[in-house]
């Protein structure tokens, strides 16, 4: 019979997967899915319009929320680090903060719309893009701005607070929110600057 | 390293990681105003690089083949 495998007989054994390695996996997984989502939008845009798009988009106002997403992940990324090594009131800060940039975007999204409305509806072609993709984005912000808040309502005795293991329900949040600024560094190109 | 050290490095890290981002936005906004014709290619170039850097450091990819880290 052979001998099981074991590091006295000069066999390496696999070390068994985390708790955690497992959760970042699954949480990959399933941004992997979104990505399929928001690619189906943005290639639509350039099988249907090629490089086109109206004179009459808002250039500073695409800019300025692109600008506000950013600073929002920069604070996500803040407060993240900060539940990792126990910061608390750092934690705090900066979410609070995410929240409230996050809810800025929106309002310049719905400010987007109600000009794109009257420019190219949703009855022209680039006008069913425009609404389709910043509204499913826009759908995307709304959820991770849910998520966030009850991270930072669950975590106010600090219970996801201290080390990696402890800290993922926050780990896995804002990586969800670091996603969706992920897709509108596609997403603003696609619909505001290819030309 | 001390865990407030190691904070205060993951801090600037991702301080550093903005200045990059606002960076590439910048030279992407102004390649689409004065590089009209030919501009896709590296607007698409400018995308994957602030993709990169919000995976790398923000969202830490590369903690799915390495330990537990921070």
């Amino acid at each position: 019979m052979a001998a099981r495998p074991t590091p006295a007989n000069g066999h390496v054994l696999a070390r068994p997967w985390s708790r955690l390695q497992r959760n970042r996996l699954g949480l990959w997984l399933f941004l992997l899915s979104e990505t399929f989502l928001f690619g189906a939008l943005l290639s639509s845009r350039y099988y249907m319009l090629g490089v086109s798009r109206p004179e009459e988009l808002n250039q500073p106002l695409g800019l300025a929320i692109t600008f506000v997403l950013l600073l929002s992940s920069l604070s996500a990324y803040r407060a993240e680090m900060a539940a990792v090594y126990g910061d608390l009131a750092r934690f705090r800060r900066n979410l609070l903060f995410t929240l409230l940039l996050g809810a800025l975007f929106l309002v310049g999204v719905a400010r987007e719309w109600q000009e794109a409305f009257h420019y190219f509806p949703p009855s022209t072609a680039y006008g069913t893009l425009f609404f389709t993709t910043t509204g499913v984005h826009a759908f995307h912000v709304l959820t991770g701005l849910i998520g966030l808040a009850f991270i930072l309502y669950l975590n106010r005795d600090g219970r996801f607070a201290g080390d990696p293991e402890r800290a993922w329900p926050v780990e896995g949040v804002i990586k969800y929110w670091h996603f969706v600024d992920v897709a509108w560094v596609f997403i603003y190109p696609t619909l505001y600057l290819v030309s | 390293m001390k865990a407030n050290g190691r904070l205060a490095l993951a801090l600037r890290r991702g301080v550093w990681a903005f200045v990059g981002l606002v960076i590439l936005t910048v030279v992407e906004f102004f390649v689409a105003v004065w590089v009209v014709p030919g501009a896709t290619p590296w607007l698409a170039l400018l995308m994957v690089a602030k993709a990169w850097i919000i995976l790398h450091t923000f969202m830490h990819v590369l903690q799915l083949w390495r330990e537990e880290e921070h």
